[in-house]
């Protein structure tokens, strides 16, 4: 479904100039549940919007669905591919109802039958009808992400790319979250691209994971293996570790800390 | 037994909003002495509230009711603004989430830990003691952050510049609200072991919220789960996972966890009767 062959993005100009993303390459099986997992400014979220479309000044060979993608893309792309935001209080229009912004895609790509469609997506996130004509302030936090999410499933896309969809969220919030996502899928036969930075979230939900620091991917892996601790890259370890809890020892280790920002 | 630094009995905090008020923390009792008591609960369950309200920082439209609240001598129920100020930052620290918006962005960070130091030291007496501080959070170059500012310092720094600045007046308890959660994991092992150390040898008392069962489970000695205002449950952060009350063992059963892959994760049924 997806492949991506040394995708670089940059950010700024001559001395200022930042790689964010540093020549990564990686292919996601059609119907697979890919994650990209890394620390706050690896470059996760960065190959995501480059994939998606939001933005466009990126070099490398990517192909989506068989089909390789210009920086500018045609309508029909997104037709094909969705994405899902971190915030649901920043990706729903506050001035829009439910109704508002499951219209949006609709009239874009000239669907046909929109009240049927919009009913039957609002079914099928565990909201139902009832909820179609309220406003973002009328709903709780996991409410939005489940019309977030019926938002990016109205087109019927082949590929969802999900950027953090469940940090913003309470855990019984996320687990209710990640259900409906592992339900759609089980139903639909979606591809997923998951963006976290929780090893745990990641585990559960997907079936192979890149592990990402510095703009680079420094370890390919199945979730098996992770499971098995059979990584082979140190940071893999630190961040497995680290995410089983405190640890004195760990902290302890960290003496050395680099005062990273110089 | 050992008297505890601090004793809470039926705190209550209450908003008034244009419409009605809503009871934010309901009658809840605890103690924390010199140990890592943890606060969990999911947002809204008055974790923060409670924190704010031992420190009297509760907004105008918030109403603190408690029938005792003794920090050492100091009674904090009836205390007024002035006596709050020998209290305050003095020996009562709060370290808040994200270092960004605690920290002045316009003052190198160094004088910002200077301004906590008592007055008249000499200005090389202040930077020495400033760059011990720094040391002792684990800033391995004290000369170079002492003149950065904060937007020059990562987020893992910048929390320990503020941990650092805490410290200074050696304070006796140490509210941490969500300490670790705007750092990277890596990095979050460091400041904990940091937070872990000051418990151990300069026995403070420190009250841990956070929304992370396990890391509270794994960090804290002792915790206490908040549900809807009040403490639903208390335990030993090592038995944690034994805890009792259907809302802890839902929370903890909603948990994804590595190794264990299930199909589905379980989700928390809410029985109004735990928010009685």
């Amino acid at each position: 479904m997806i492949e991506v062959e040394n995708l670089t993005v940059r950010f700024g100009k001559g001395k200022a100039a930042v790689t964010a993303v540093d020549g990564v390459s990686f292919k996601v099986n059609t119907g697979e549940a890919f994650g990209l997992v890394g620390e706050s400014g690896c470059g996760k979220t960065t190959i995501l919007r480059a994939l998606a479309g939001l933005n466009e000044d990126w070099s490398g060979l990517v192909r989506i669905d068989g089909k390789q993608l210009m920086p500018h893309r045609e309508r029909a792309f997104y037709k094909l591919v969705q994405i899902v935001f971190q915030d649901p209080y920043g990706s729903l229009h506050p001035r829009f109802t439910v109704n508002g912004t499951l219209m949006e895609p609709i009239k874009i790509h000239g669907l046909d039958r929109a009240d049927e469609r919009i009913d039957r997506v609002l079914r099928q996130v565990g909201l139902g009808p009832s909820f179609r004509f309220r406003y973002p302030h009328q709903l709780s936090g996991g409410q939005r992400q489940r019309v977030a999410i019926a938002r990016a499933l109205i087109l019927e896309p082949k590929l969802m790319l999900l950027d953090e969809p469940t940090s913003a969220l309470d855990v019984s919030v996320q687990a209710e979250i990640l259900n409906l996502l592992t339900d759609i899928r089980d139903s639909t036969g979606l591809t997923f691209l998951l963006v976290s930075h929780d090893l745990a979230v990641v585990s559960h939900m997907c079936d192979r994971l890149a592990v990402m620091n510095q703009g680079q991917i420094y370890e390919e892996l199945t979730v098996e293996d992770l499971v098995q601790r059979r990584y082979k890259n140190d940071y893999t370890r630190q961040l497995f570790e680290a995410s089983l809890g405190y640890d004195r020892r760990l902290g302890a280790g960290g003496a050395a800390l680099e005062d990273a920002s110089a | 037994m050992i008297k505890p630094l601090l004793e809470v009995e039926d705190l209550s905090v209450t908003f008034k909003t244009p419409h009605r008020m809503v009871k934010a923390v309901r009658d809840i009792s605890f103690t924390v002495g010199k140990e890592k008591v943890g606060i969990v609960g999911e947002s809204g369950s008055g974790k923060s509230a409670t924190g704010r309200a031992i420190l009297k920082l509760t907004p105008g439209n918030g109403i603190v009711s408690a029938k005792r609240m003794q920090f050492e001598e100091v009674d904090l129920a009836d205390a007024t603004e002035e006596d709050m100020l020998a209290v305050r930052g003095k020996r009562i620290g709060m370290i808040l989430q994200d270092p960004k918006f605690s920290l002045d962005p316009v003052m190198r960070v160094g004088d910002q830990i200077a301004e906590a130091l008592p007055p008249g030291l000499s200005k090389a007496e202040a930077r020495e003691r400033v760059l011990e501080m720094l040391e002792s959070v684990r800033i391995r170059n004290p000369q170079r952050v002492y003149s950065l500012y904060p937007h020059e310092c990562s987020g893992g720094m910048g929390q320990r510049i503020m941990i650092a600045m805490m410290l200074v007046p050696e304070p006796k308890l140490l509210i941490a609200d969500e300490p670790t959660s705007a750092l990277d994991v890596t990095v979050r092992m460091q400041v904990l072991a940091i937070l872990d150390d000051l418990v151990s040898r300069r026995g403070l008392g420190l009250m841990f919220i956070s929304h992370d069962l396990n890391l509270v489970a794994t960090f804290c000695d002792r915790v206490l789960i908040m549900y809807a205002g009040r403490i639903v449950e208390e335990c030993k952060a090592s038995k944690l996972r034994q805890a009792t009350h259907p809302y802890t063992q839902g929370l903890l059963a909603s948990l994804p966890r590595i190794g264990e892959r299930q199909k589905k994760l379980a989700t928390l049924v809410r029985d109004p009767a735990w928010a009685l």
